[in-house]
């Protein structure tokens, strides 16, 4: 071959130049680079990998496999691997892998977790971002130190977050009305906390509201805090007329608890959290009913109640010292009669002395014994008209010195209070005498004239139509004849008068003769004064 | 055929760069291009050991390539990070089919056939095998151009993190697995490249004497 080599003169030689090969072996550094690259990586991503935990839902609705998060504050803290149900088909089971290093602070005994869903509550729209996110799975550290990696799942999600400053307090109330999870707490118009939980009490009489107050409103709840329904419009009429109370536009849309404390209280120490209170209907029966001694007692009346409900006031000389709580009717089966009994609460702390502790010597006697003493001195229950319009009723409490001996009777449960037996007439029965009187007018009687009048009158009517008739008819034509000549007349006479008529020339003529021979008489009278010796002498000089 | 005897058997080697065929002056030391001054060597330097040692290279990277995400992309649903398989994955099942093949057949099974066409060929060379030296052959050409089409992957992902840049809306960004994509394309391109076919006339020339 190498004479071939030879036989290829045509090709140039190629250069020679100086220097060694560099050695092949550096090369492998890049595939152990890479090794190193890959390991790292991989080292990194197992030990990334943090726990799995096992969450139980109800429902997986908005939760898929390797999307759906695990959030805290935000910020994701794993990653749903698989969703699957649960053994006996009742709930699923979510498996999730939690970041490693956040896992020993959320994977504790009371850590909760709960689905983020798009919610409309209280006013507030919550998860609006996972309307187009998707859900995702919030969790909530517990403060627990048991490790613990199966939980359930929370259905509702928990309306307290994280540590917020505030504290739970419970209120009771009848009924629930428009409230719910979120339901913003008031605290004289500002938002002071939310509706923390609802359910119903051990006994399913009344429901207990969880309500959360934020600091710094929780130091403003004391055990003589008053809250209430503050839900909608409160319109009440009573004895002081027609009341509209709104808290705000938005409660009346979505409902709302207000708390305050009554205006006159006493500094008090802040309430301890899970202190329970009542839920008032509304404000004015909150701040109202702040009495601690409340006695009832029952009046029995023989009249009609009616426009008397309860929580009509029970008043005395203007101040609200009670209030119907009830109304019976009692069959007394001896006497055939029915009374109606009115059970209502006294507030006797409003009948005291205004002494406080300090000064009082004598020992406060017990609210009834008051009461007592109030009846010995001639106190009575009275119904009394309220308003005339509406025909309203209240209860007054009075002093009649003069009315017949009675005992506030407490053999009774609850002790009578005596009644004032002569009631004063009200605008029904001024009402019912007017219409009484108003009877005895002999309508029927009136009419009966009344028609036979108007018939009379009709004949009359027709009589002097009838004239009416014959004047136009007869009279009419004669009339007008008569017109006629008496126009003609008129006529003639004008004629005769007028200036330059032969008449009036000679009547002229006669009455400048006339005036003339005034003239001369006037003259023979003067003449005559100053000479009346003329009439027997004749005239002198003018002789001579 | 297979009786044609190597430029390299007479002596002569060929400049890479201009193709210029010379005569190899006796003695040690670099020789370069009389022509174009390029150097030149009868045979690719080290060939077999670059070109296995790039190919091992891109072999390890090839598994956090397929298993990281190449392409984390944010918008108002969430955040999603794709690995290539999972592009793969949700482009079939949204019914497009060809870019689910397209997409598979240029990153996945592409890196992954070139590393394992250019280990056979490489061993084949090192273990001197005489089998179908032709096949061999056509196994490379096919394997080298086939490599280009191995970084259409990164030029999409590339295009997207420029192209989709709407902050608050959307977001792509490149995730750790790209670089390791990319990595691999170039360190297959450079294995194939370090690898010299004419190796495997080599052999079989040496064979047959």
């Amino acid at each position: 071959m190498v004479e071939e080599n030879a036989s290829r003169p045509d090709l140039p030689e190629a250069v020679a130049k100086r220097g060694g090969p560099r050695s092949p072996q550096l090369v492998w550094i890049v595939p152990i680079v890479a090794l190193a690259l890959g390991g790292w990586l991989a080292i990194q991503h197992f030990l990334n990998r943090g726990p799995n935990i096992e969450i139980t839902f109800k429902s997986a609705e908005g939760i898929e496999a390797g999307k759906t998060r695990i959030r805290n504050k935000a910020v994701d803290i794993g990653v749903v691997k698989s969703v699957r149900l649960s053994e006996d088909g009742k709930s699923v089971i979510v498996d999730a892998e939690i970041d490693r290093k956040t896992a020993p602070r959320f994977l504790v005994e009371d850590t909760r977790f709960w689905v983020v869903r798009p919610r409309i509550a209280g006013g507030q729209v919550s998860g609006l971002s996972t309307l187009l996110a998707g859900s995702y799975i919030g969790v909530e550290p517990g403060t627990s130190k048991q490790k613990k990696t199966e939980f359930a799942g929370l259905e509702v999600p928990p309306v307290i977050v994280g540590d917020s400053p505030g504290k739970v307090f419970m209120v009771r109330g009848d009924d629930l009305g428009s409230l719910d999870i979120n339901t913003p707490i008031y605290f004289r118009g500002l938002v002071a906390g939310k509706v923390v939980s609802t359910d119903a009490s051990g006994t399913g009489e009344e429901v207990r509201v969880g309500v959360f107050i934020d600091a710094p409103y929780d130091r403003f709840v004391n055990t003589d805090t008053r809250f209430w329904n503050a839900s909608g419009a409160e319109v009440s009429i009573d004895a002081s007329g027609a009341k509209v109370q709104v808290q705000s536009l938005l409660t009346i849309l979505l409902g709302g608890i207000s708390f305050e404390n009554p205006p006159d209280a006493p500094e008090m120490a802040p309430a301890p959290a899970k202190t329970e209170f009542v839920l008032y209907d509304n404000r004015t029966e909150a701040m109202q009913v702040h009495e601690t001694i409340v006695e009832r007692v029952m009046v029995k009346f023989a009249r009609s109640v009616r426009g008397l409900k309860a929580g009509s006031a029970v008043d005395f000389r203007g101040i609200t010292v009670g209030m119907v709580k009830r109304i019976d009717l009692e069959f007394d089966p001896q006497a055939v009669k029915f009374l109606t009994v009115v059970e209502m609460d006294l507030y006797p702390d409003r009948l005291r002395s205004r002494k406080r502790n300090a000064q009082r010597t004598a020992p406060e006697p017990k609210p009834i014994e008051r009461l007592q003493r109030f009846v010995d001195r001639g106190m009575r229950a009275q119904l009394r008209t309220a308003n005339l319009l509406t025909g309203q009723l209240y209860v007054a409490l009075e002093f009649f010195p003069n009315a017949a001996k009675a005992k506030l009777d407490v053999a009774q449960t609850p002790p009578e209070f005596p009644a004032l037996a002569g009631e004063p007439r009200e605008l029904g029965d001024s009402v019912s005498a007017i219409a009484a009187n108003l009877e005895k007018v002999p309508f029927d009687k009136i009419a009966q004239d009344l028609r036979d009048s108007l018939a009379a009158l009709k004949g009359s009517l027709k009589r002097a139509d009838a004239l009416m008739g014959q004047i136009s008819t007869d009279v009419a034509p004669q009339l007008a004849s008569t017109l006629e000549q008496a126009k003609k007349t008129l006529g003639s006479a004008e004629q005769a008068l007028s200036s330059d008529s032969p008449v009036g020339g000679d009547l002229r003529g006669a009455l400048d003769e006339v005036r003339r021979a005034a003239e001369s008489v006037r003259m023979l009278t003067d003449y005559l004064e100053r000479h009346p010796e003329s009439l027997i002498r004749g005239k002198r000089g003018e002789s001579k | 055929m297979n009786h044609a005897h190597s430029a390299l058997s007479q002596g002569l080697w060929l400049c890479l760069s201009c193709e210029q065929l010379h005569r190899v002056p006796e003695g040690e030391g670099k020789i370069s291009c009389v022509r174009c001054g390029a150097v030149i060597h009868a045979r690719k330097t080290a060939s077999l050991t670059r070109s296995a040692a790039f190919l091992a290279a891109a072999a390890v990277l090839y598994v956090p390539a397929n298993m990281l995400p190449v392409i984390t992309s944010g918008s108002l649903f969430g955040t999603q990070s794709d690995t290539i398989l999972s592009g793969v994955v949700h482009l079939w099942q949204t019914g497009s089919g060809l870019l689910a093949a397209i997409l598979f057949i240029a990153s996945i099974l592409v890196p992954g056939v070139k590393v394992i066409t250019l280990a056979f060929l490489i061993w084949a060379v090192y273990g001197r095998w005489n089998w179908n030296p032709r096949q061999r052959a056509l196994i490379y050409r096919g394997t080298a151009w086939i490599s280009r089409w191995s970084m259409v992957d990164i030029y999409v992902g590339a295009v997207l993190v420029a192209l989709v840049q709407f902050p608050v809306f959307v977001k792509v960004e490149p995730a750790p697995g790209a670089v390791a994509f990319a990595a691999v394309v170039v360190l297959t391109m450079l294995a194939s490249m370090c690898f010299d076919p004419r190796l495997t006339w080599d052999s079989t020339e040496a064979a047959h004497g």
